[in-house]
């Protein structure tokens, strides 16, 4: 009697115990510990002090102040990416007089206006643009390892924005021309450089295709063409709009050496070893023809 | 008949607020989302943490900078007063050599509308901690050179300039 009485007490104390634990159990894991009361790690707060630093971090006071970003509200913006002087309520202006024409608020026209009143927007029309440089050097080499490790120096203009300003670049940063010297010959047996040639293409992303001369027999690609070194005139038109520019162009060699290296098959080539440096003079942009 | 005539009425009326409403609940969306700390976080390096009580950067401290800022355009010493996370840094230091005139220089005016953005404490790297700050102001500037065809040039600015302010915590 008694042995049954005490089997059937333990058996409801456990099973007692098997229902409340997980009651138990999650009451606890729902738990929020709460820092603003208990120190959570008290190791750690000593291991600072006896190191002689407060037991929270605090600062020091020793501040670095950069610029991050602007915003211009309005009139000048001097961090402009693209023209930190000609600009103004976030227009990008090509020349001193219409910075100053659009601070004063008489800039009618915003097209470059330096030849008799005309609009820029036309092709019967010729409007001359003027670069920020006439002459820039190539700064920018290239190493092509397709071509046994061969330099080419770069240049490029870009024409961009309402205003159609020209910029020459040091490299091929440029959307309306980039021009390689010297150039790759690659309608023989075998590519060969030569320093008497340059190539000039219209890069794909630029919106601009090369008109004239058309794509050249010597191969060095569509929207580009093979030159003599000196004066060159080549004829451009803007894809969006369909309005024509004509580019007047010296390419001047500057520097570069060459060597004899060996191409792909092991033959000796005539390579140039040492950098290329030419320089870039645009004579003359004209929206429209000659 | 009326009786019907009157659902009828009712159910268009009804149906008409409901594509009302819509339309207003389609142009919310168009809205910036608002400053949260999770916001706020995607922005910065793992192990970053939002403070909850931002504490104000000193004004005294940002006027300084902009001070330092308008005296250092134009020179030697400006690439290191912009952050490495502002948005093209290298176009605009190369189109500071290039199109900038050597004689211009940047007049500051005034800074007002001092106001700390946001405040997370971000591992430095090192095993550390630094305080960064975003702090916005707004200066207004005056851009002075001399062209040599145009003559004396002067072009006044208001900018609303976000400062990345970093402070080590120890």
């Amino acid at each position: 009697m008694h042995r049954s009485f005490f089997v059937g007490a333990l058996a409801l104390a456990l099973a007692g115990a098997l229902f409340t634990a997980p009651v138990i159990g999650t009451a606890y894991a729902e738990e929020t510990l709460d820092s603003d009361q208990k120190i959570l790690f008290p190791g750690l707060s000593n291991a600072r002090e006896a190191a002689g630093l407060p037991p929270q971090l605090q600062p020091t006071g020793e501040r670095q102040i950069k610029i991050l970003e602007i915003e211009n509200v309005s009139g000048n913006d001097p961090f402009n990416e693209e023209q930190p002087l000609l600009n103004f309520n976030g227009q990008v202006v090509g020349s001193v007089p219409e910075l100053l024409a659009t601070i004063e608020g008489n800039n009618n026209d915003n097209n470059n206006n330096n030849n008799g009143g005309d609009d820029g927007n036309d092709n019967g029309n010729v409007d001359d643009l003027i670069c920020n440089v006439a002459t820039i050097t190539s700064g920018v080499f290239s190493q092509r390892l397709n071509d046994n490790g061969n330099d080419i120096a770069q240049a490029s203009i870009d024409l961009t924005g309402a205003t159609l300003r020209c910029i020459l670049f040091a490299n091929a940063g440029g959307n309306l021309l980039v021009i390689n010297y010297p150039a790759v010959d690659q309608s023989g047996a075998i590519a060969q450089f030569d320093f008497n040639f340059f190539s000039a293409f219209a890069p794909f992303n630029g919106g601009f295709q090369l008109l004239t001369p058309t794509q050249d027999p010597r191969g060095v690609g569509i929207n580009a063409a093979f030159f003599n070194l000196g004066n060159q005139v080549m004829i451009l038109q803007e894809t969006a709009t369909g309005n024509v520019f004509t580019v007047e162009l010296n390419v001047t060699r500057v520097a570069g050496a060459e060597g004899v290296g060996q191409n792909g098959a092991g033959r000796d080539v005539p390579v140039i070893v040492e950098t290329p440096v030419f320089t870039l003079t645009v004579t003359r942009l004209q929206q429209g023809g000659l | 008949m009326n009786i019907r005539k009157l659902v009828l009425g009712t159910g268009i009326a009804v149906l008409m607020i409901g594509i009302h409403a819509n339309v207003h609940a389609g142009q919310m969306r168009g809205f910036k989302p608002i400053a949260t700390p999770q916001q706020t976080l995607k922005d910065l390096p793992e192990g970053s943490q939002v403070v909850n009580t931002v504490e104000e950067v000193p004004h005294g401290e940002i006027n300084d900078a902009a001070k330092d800022l308008a005296s250092a355009w134009n020179g030697p010493g400006l690439g290191n007063m912009i952050s490495d996370d502002k948005f093209d840094k290298d176009r605009f230091t190369r189109s500071m050599v290039t199109e900038v005139p050597r004689d211009a220089r940047l007049e500051l005016e005034s800074v007002r509308g001092v106001q700390t953005l946001s405040q997370a404490i971000v591992p430095d790297g090192k095993g550390g901690f630094n305080r960064v700050s975003t702090v916005t102001a707004t200066l207004s500037t005056r851009l002075i050179t001399n062209d040599a065809q145009s003559g004396f040039v002067n072009a006044p600015g208001v900018n609303e300039v976000r400062f990345q302010v970093v402070e080590p915590l120890r």
